[in-house]
């Protein structure tokens, strides 16, 4: 029997080391999802709303644990959206961008002096990014596909943001202020038979120089991905829902400050290990709702950093198919 | 004789009236106090990384505001007194720099810079 084959949201975040010149990843900035897999069909208009809450409270020194004072936890809660459009059945139109409800850093009472406070919280919009995808090649008979994407990041902020007159730390300015270039690949198989997906996604990033002298290091991500529409037994229990698996690795070169002297922000960049498990339940096969949880399990930090310990999201994602005669 | 004392009694307590205002002294009209930024001090001027100093503007003028930033560090608090925090990798010499505006939304700057070493 072959089982249909729908469209499932990947999920494909970032939980980034990005960071200033505080040495510390903090609670970082999530790059915004690609919640699709390379390109749309024509006049598909795809959309995507996401939520995320992410939790850092422990440092790192490179892959060790360290009992470093200066932030006793970090955390934030993201909005997002996504939306993709086919303008042919080769080239799609995407558009990304995110929202910090709030992204909070709290210093550790454990510090050897009193602080007049103690919490320190921002919030607004932090970049879009606009991106064409082209399908490059598919084989339809061995259920293959590869697009090849190309985009520009724009920062939907290009002013500090501060609170009572006191300019916020960077670790939770809602935005990195800098323009950027996004490049990604998708590489899809199938395999009907067995209703099995594999998907490996790459994205590199470009920072340019913000306006705050400051450029934050490109990054490398990788993730792979295998998706197993969830068919047994009980039918009509399990007909609606796919588990997936996602492998991702991150790798980020150091920021460079150009207000400190030797400009290399030596507490910055890194490796991470992520393990991504996702469940997706469609409706109709027009909509999909997806819940996922990231958990790094193997990180290397460049000096010493606040690692996240743990991601949340969940996600709403539908398919309008936009008609000539509508 | 009856009017002419309501009579006599209105322009009594009119004079009282009248008394009574000219006595009220005039109030001078209001001078903005000019906006003045005396100094910019830091209660240590050299610190290591994971320490604090406090740095203080002395300054006078009208509903005066103070904005503060740092080209790296944290700053915390607001108003005439901050604390100053240096997280590593803030090695080096790092400024801070504090805006004071008043209400007629005049502004005075002046920078401080604290050696993290």
């Amino acid at each position: 029997m072959i089982l249909r084959i729908i469209y499932i949201p990947l999920i494909f975040f970032s939980i980034s080391l990005q960071l200033k010149s505080q040495c510390f990843t903090s609670p970082g900035n999530p790059i915004a999802g690609t919640a699709n897999i390379g390109t749309v069909g024509k006049k598909l208009l795809r959309g995507n709303l996401f939520y995320r809450y992410s939790f850092s409270d422990q440092y790192f020194e490179q892959d060790k644990k360290t009992d470093f004072i200066y932030y006793d936890k970090a955390l934030y809660n993201y909005m997002g959206t996504m939306i993709a459009y086919g303008l042919s059945n080769r080239i799609t139109l995407e558009a990304e961008a995110g929202y910090f409800i709030n992204k909070t850093i709290f210093y550790d009472e454990r510090l050897p002096y009193t602080l007049p406070e103690y919490e320190k919280t921002g919030y607004g919009f932090t970049h879009a990014v606009t991106s064409l995808k082209y399908l490059l090649y598919h084989d339809d008979i061995n259920r293959l596909k590869w697009s090849l994407g190309a985009g520009s990041k724009i920062p939907l902020r290009l002013k500090l943001q501060y609170s009572n007159g006191a300019i916020l730390p960077v670790d939770v300015q809602p935005s990195a202020m800098a323009w950027g270039i996004v490049l990604q690949s998708f590489l899809l198989k199938e395999n009907s038979l067995k209703a099995l997906r594999y998907f490996m996604i790459n994205r590199y990033e470009y920072n340019f120089t913000n306006n705050q002298d400051f450029k934050w290091g490109q990054a490398l991500y990788t993730s792979l991905f295998i998706s197993k529409h969830l068919h047994f037994r009980y039918e009509w229990l399990t007909e609606n829902w796919t588990a997936i698996m996602q492998v991702r690795h991150e790798y980020r070169v150091h920021n460079l400050n150009y207000n400190l002297e030797d400009h290399i922000v030596n507490g910055s960049g890194g490796h991470l290990l992520l393990l991504v498990p996702q469940l997706n339940y469609t409706i109709r096969e027009k909509w999909n709702i997806s819940l996922l949880a990231e958990i790094p399990v193997y990180k290397y930090y460049n000096e010493v950093q606040l690692a996240n310990k743990f991601a949340l999201t969940f996600n709403i994602a539908g398919d309008i198919v936009l008609n000539d005669n509508q | 004789m009856k009017s002419l004392k309501r009579v006599s009694g209105l322009i009594i307590i009119t004079i009282l009236i009248i008394l009574l205002y000219s006595c009220k002294k005039e109030e001078p009209p209001s001078v903005n106090q000019p906006l003045v930024f005396n100094q910019l001090v830091a209660e240590k001027n050299m610190i290591h990384p994971g320490e604090s100093t406090t740095i203080t503007a002395t300054a006078s003028g009208d509903q005066l505001f103070y904005t503060w930033k740092a080209t790296a560090g944290d700053i915390l608090g607001s108003g005439n007194r901050v604390t100053y925090i240096s997280p590593p990798c803030t090695i080096g010499s790092n400024e801070i720099t504090c805006s004071i505006s008043d209400k007629a939304n005049n502004s005075l700057t002046k920078k401080i810079v604290i050696e993290v070493y």
